[in-house]
């Protein structure tokens, strides 16, 4: 009897600090990370019964805790095997983006005002594979749900101002974070007028040291009809690449 | 039907029950009527060119777009500035995906080391030689200038893109109250155009005119009884009648869910006043033998006896009429053919339900007839009988002599689709629409859609060049404001890629010899040219939003579309350039393209006018004379009763010619409408000729004729005419013009039935009246 009202006083602490939005996402995006990674990425845009995939051989690395070096190499379909792209992130001033092609055996810089948009023609937008700024967002915890068997948290993020929600185009989101993984395992994305756009569902997960990764994101877009899906293959993370590899020399191989 | 009518006499109450709760039942359905401005509704989906259109559609699910253009300074820093407020405000609406205006146009940059993409104006000026440097900025990008900025260089457009999930009426309405607002603080001026403004106006001009039908038609029906009847029943028991039937129509429509379109909102007017004609029959009989009756459902009994064969008779020529139009295969106007026809139905079992029981509840009055103007048209009628048998052959050379003259005005009549045009001179709409054809690229589009046969068909320099080589020739017509396609990003892009030579300004070859540096020296290489282009395209993904191009290629860039802006929807430039494009679509096989656009869908409305005319009227002649043939048992009183419509749809066209009113998706009803309405004349005509020439002798039998369904006809004519004027009061020039024609077209048939009929009775004295009067009992 005793112990079990000590038990009983003792998760009391537990059951009372439901985490805040804030903190949920704060998990999420803060999740302890890696150094360097390199994966195989196929990206899959279907519409009206046709598709197109887009094969990337992806490595990219932590330059400093803020700033990443990816390099992109494309390996299919074959007209633009071979093109490469190299973004040089710096936390004060603009990026630096490379692209090589191939075909006139050229590389140019290229810099570009508005982001946002579109990545790549696909259904995900530079806002949903970016890394959330979570100042632009009012989060708030709506609580404990079960989702495919699963008790996670529902978060809803409200565009903290005007000029976040005309730059990403939502009205309001809704994560649904895994507590075991601290990730999101499905998004529902609402335009402007409160009306359901689009729906993440991520369908598979890799644990590497701990931490757990989304390998497989399939985006579906209820307005349109169309559904894009980003797949993370050959996930390997913390192989020591050699910071070389994130020159504009290696852009040609 | 007798034993309808004596049971219904004895049972007004259950009559009338049943007939109340069908009405709360039609008018609660009214509830859920809807609007429809969509003018491409009208075109069946098996025509190719429309399902061609909504195929593109679907492939190139573009937004709805909406213009607003700025007149002002705009190269000044204050306007500048205004512009890109503006384009700030735009991107607030929730409504708005994005905003494509002067500042925030995607300008491509190169130079040595590198590529640009950036927006025109990227902060607001602050000097003059910033508002210079925008003004370079744009001419970097001669397409994306020409679209946004006018040829004057005093007005600027802006795009404004929806949300696919945005409510576009609701949008429309609050632009136009940010446009007010912006107008009273701002140095420049705005004024809106594009699908949703357009459809707003159109929806607000259905609403308006069916506030203006109802009530000018209430009154003017109102009027009309008090002067026939003097009574309260003689008022209200017809006006019940017409707004019941209105009410069963709308109801009816809205329960098979389809909306009120700028064709179909001439209802109301139309079965107010065909259906009005039966009860002021009814009761005027009714009046008429009420002296003789000591009870109100003996007379009743009587009255409808004598009238009901001539009732549904007349009503069912009127419908069949109106089912003609089916054979227009426009939606729109099958529409109005099918619900009208439902109205006049409607109208009928009033008519023969409504009135007699209500009568045979009332108490017996013989009002104190008021026979005044019934006998001065009486008279009249008699006068013009005799006149018509004395100077028959002067009538006759007066009516070939109209029908000769009547050839001139056909001869000058046209065919006009415009959906702009709908609208009358001083509308906002339709100045916003002149002003953008007068300046800018033009509102109406052709689409030559290129549907590839595998992944990547437009990455093939044969196919791009076709595509350029196209838009450079349709652009030698001063009429194409503009043109727009892949090619000309691919233009771009090939030329930043060779830090902005001009001679790169171009698609690549089907094999490019390319130069590269190594190691100080210069080699050339050779590479394919589908292999450039693909690298392009990905260099643009890759570098801004490939959104940019999303209304000009698919995701996989098997289909494309070249846009052609035109300045005018005038037909006759319209068909020259369709033309154009179709002569070098069939010089260059290689590209596998076909022509669309709402340029072309006009086109296709044009020519269905034109066989649509033709067969509706054909049609409803065949029925009429049909339904004819079987009344009179005999179908050569069955071509008799055709007769005067030839002549009131010769004088249809012929005023047209005249009063240069083309023949358009609108007015295109009118001969059908006149034919199902304007056949009543001739029946009431040729029936009563038939018992008065009983005796054999056709001149003798003219006068009586006259002074009795002759004096029905002009009134009824009268009647029919004045309600049809009501749709002058339209919003819509086409309404308009159809409700001057459909009267014109009720007097003209009226006068042929009194006119032509008799004259070719007394001339060639046909035998076939004499064996229908044998008939008759």
């Amino acid at each position: 009897m005793r112990i079990k009202a000590l038990w009983l006083l003792l998760s009391l602490p537990l059951v009372a600090a439901m985490p805040s939005g804030r903190e949920v996402m704060e998990r999420v995006v803060n999740k302890a990370t890696w150094k360097d990674m390199t994966a195989d990425v196929l990206m899959r845009i279907s519409a009206r019964g046709r598709e197109r995939i887009r094969k990337i051989k992806m490595f990219s690395r932590k330059r400093t805790a803020e700033e990443n070096d990816t390099l992109m190499r494309f390996t299919y379909p074959p007209d633009v095997a071979g093109t490469a792209f190299l973004l040089i992130e710096h936390s004060k001033g603009e990026d630096e983006r490379y692209l090589y092609l191939p075909a006139l055996r050229r590389i140019r810089r290229i810099a570009s005002s508005g982001k946002g948009g579109a990545f790549m023609g696909s259904d995900f937008s530079y806002y949903d594979i970016g890394k959330p700024k979570l100042g632009d967002w009012k989060y708030r915890n709506l609580g404990m749900v079960e989702l495919n068997g699963r008790k996670v948290y529902k978060v809803e993020a409200l565009p903290a101002n005007k000029k976040v929600e005309k730059e990403t185009k939502y009205g309001k989101i809704i994560h649904y974070v895994d507590p075991q993984k601290w990730s999101v395992v499905r998004a529902e994305y609402y335009d402007r007028m409160g009306k359901l756009w689009k729906v993440l569902e991520v369908r598979s997960f890799k644990e590497i040291k701990g931490i757990w990764f989304q390998t497989d994101l399939v985006m579906n877009n209820i307005q349109s009809g169309s559904q894009s899906e980003m797949k993370f293959e050959n996930l390997k993370v913390d192989q020591g690449l050699s910071p070389s590899l994130f020159t504009k020399r290696s852009l040609r191989r | 039907m007798r034993r309808f009518i004596d049971w219904e006499v004895k049972n007004p109450w259950k009559v009338i029950i049943v007939l109340v709760l069908l009405t709360l039942f039609f008018g609660y359905q009214m509830k859920h009527l809807r609007m429809n401005p969509d003018i491409t509704a009208a075109l069946p989906r098996s025509i190719p060119a429309k399902r061609l259109y909504d195929k593109m559609k679907e492939i190139f699910p573009s937004k709805t777009i909406a213009m607003v253009i700025y007149q002002g300074d705009i190269f000044s820093v204050q306007g500048a500035r205004e512009i890109m407020e503006l384009t700030s405000s735009m991107e607030d609406f929730k409504e708005v995906y994005s905003v494509m205006s002067p500042t925030n146009a995607k300008i491509i940059l190169s130079s040595q080391e590198g590529i640009e993409v950036r927006e025109a104006l990227e902060a607001p000026p602050s000097s003059d030689e910033d508002v210079r440097g925008w003004e370079r900025l744009l001419s970097l990008n001669p397409k994306v200038e020409k679209l946004l900025i006018a040829d004057d260089r005093r007005s600027a457009m802006v795009l404004v893109f929806l949300q696919k999930s945005a409510d576009e009426d609701a949008f429309a309405e609050k632009l136009l109250k940010f446009i007010e607002k912006f107008n009273s603080s701002h140095r420049g001026k705005l004024f809106a155009t594009g699908e949703p403004v357009i459809n707003l106006y159109i929806s607000k001009g259905i609403a308006k005119d069916m506030g203006i039908f109802f009530t000018s038609g209430i009154l003017l029906i109102f009027l009309l009884l008090l002067l026939i009847f003097t009574s309260v029943r003689g008022v209200l028991i017809p006006l019940t009648v017409v707004l019941s039937s209105v009410v069963w129509t709308l109801g009816f429509m809205a329960l098979v869910g389809r909306p009120l379109s700028h064709s179909t909102e001439m209802l109301p007017i139309l079965i107010m006043a065909i259906g009005i004609a039966d009860s002021i029959h009814i009761l005027s009989h009714y009046y008429f033998k009420a002296p003789k009756y000591p009870s109100p459902k003996e007379l009743v009994r009587d009255v409808m006896y004598d009238l009901w064969a001539p009732v549904v008779m007349t009503s069912l020529t009127t419908m069949a009429g109106f089912l003609a139009l089916n054979t227009s295969h426009m939606e729109s106007l099958e529409e109005l053919g099918i619900f009208s026809a439902f109205g006049v139905f409607s109208a009928l079992i009033w008519s023969l339900s409504f009135v007699p029981s209500v009568l045979s509840l009332l108490k017996l009055r013989t009002v104190k007839k008021r026979r005044g103007i019934r006998e001065r048209f009486r008279r009249w009628m008699d006068a013009y009988g005799r006149a018509l048998v004395r100077y028959k052959t002067a009538f006759a050379l007066g009516i070939l002599l109209v029908l000769a003259l009547s050839i001139v005005g056909i001869s000058r009549l046209k065919v006009e689709a415009s959906t702009i045009g709908q609208f009358p001179e001083d509308n906002p709409v339709r100045r916003a629409a002149e002003f953008v054809n007068r300046h800018f690229a033009g509102t109406t589009t052709f689409y030559v859609f290129v549907e590839g046969n595998r992944d990547g068909y437009l990455k093939q320099p044969s196919v791009l060049k076709t595509m350029d080589l196209l838009q450079k020739t349709v652009e030698k017509n001063p009429h194409v404001g503009a043109t727009q396609s892949i090619a000309d990003f691919v233009k771009l892009l090939n030329r930043a890629m060779h830090n902005g030579d001009p001679a790169y300004f171009r698609i690549p070859g089907e094999v490019e010899e390319e130069r590269e540096v190594v190691d100080g020296r210069e080699r050339t290489f050779k590479v394919e040219g589908e292999k450039i282009v693909a690298q392009l395209l990905q260099l643009y993904e890759m570098s801004s939003s490939p959104e940019d191009f999303a209304n000009m290629a698919d995701f996989n860039y098997r289909n494309g579309r070249v846009a052609i802006f035109v300045k005018t929807d005038k037909n006759s430039v319209l068909t020259k350039i369709d033309r154009e494009i179709s002569d070098f679509l069939r010089k260059h096989p290689g590209m596998r393209a076909d022509i669309t656009g709402m340029a072309k869908l006009i086109l296709v409305v044009r020519q269905m006018v034109i066989s649509g005319q033709f067969w509706s009227i054909i049609a409803s002649l065949v029925l009429v004379w049909f339904l004819t043939t079987l009344m009179f048992r005999s179908p050569v009183l069955g071509i008799f009763n055709t007769v005067p419509l030839f002549f009131g749809i010769f004088l249809n066209f012929a005023t047209m010619g005249i009063l240069s009113i083309p023949l358009d998706i609108q007015t295109m009803v009118t001969s059908s409408l006149a034919i199902g309405i304007g056949v009543d004349y001739a029946i009431h005509f040729i029936h009563r000729y038939i018992r008065e020439v009983k005796g054999g002798d056709y001149r003798e039998a003219v006068k009586p004729s006259m002074t009795s369904s002759g004096v029905a006809i002009v009134f009824n004519s009268l009647v029919v005419a004045s309600g049809f004027m009501l749709l002058v009061l339209s919003v819509f020039k086409g309404v308009r013009a159809m409700g001057f024609l459909l009267a014109l077209t009720m007097i003209t048939t009226a006068f042929a039935s009194l006119t032509i009929l008799p004259i070719y009775f007394i001339t060639f004295r046909p035998k076939s009246l004499i064996k229908a009067s044998r008939r008759v009992k």
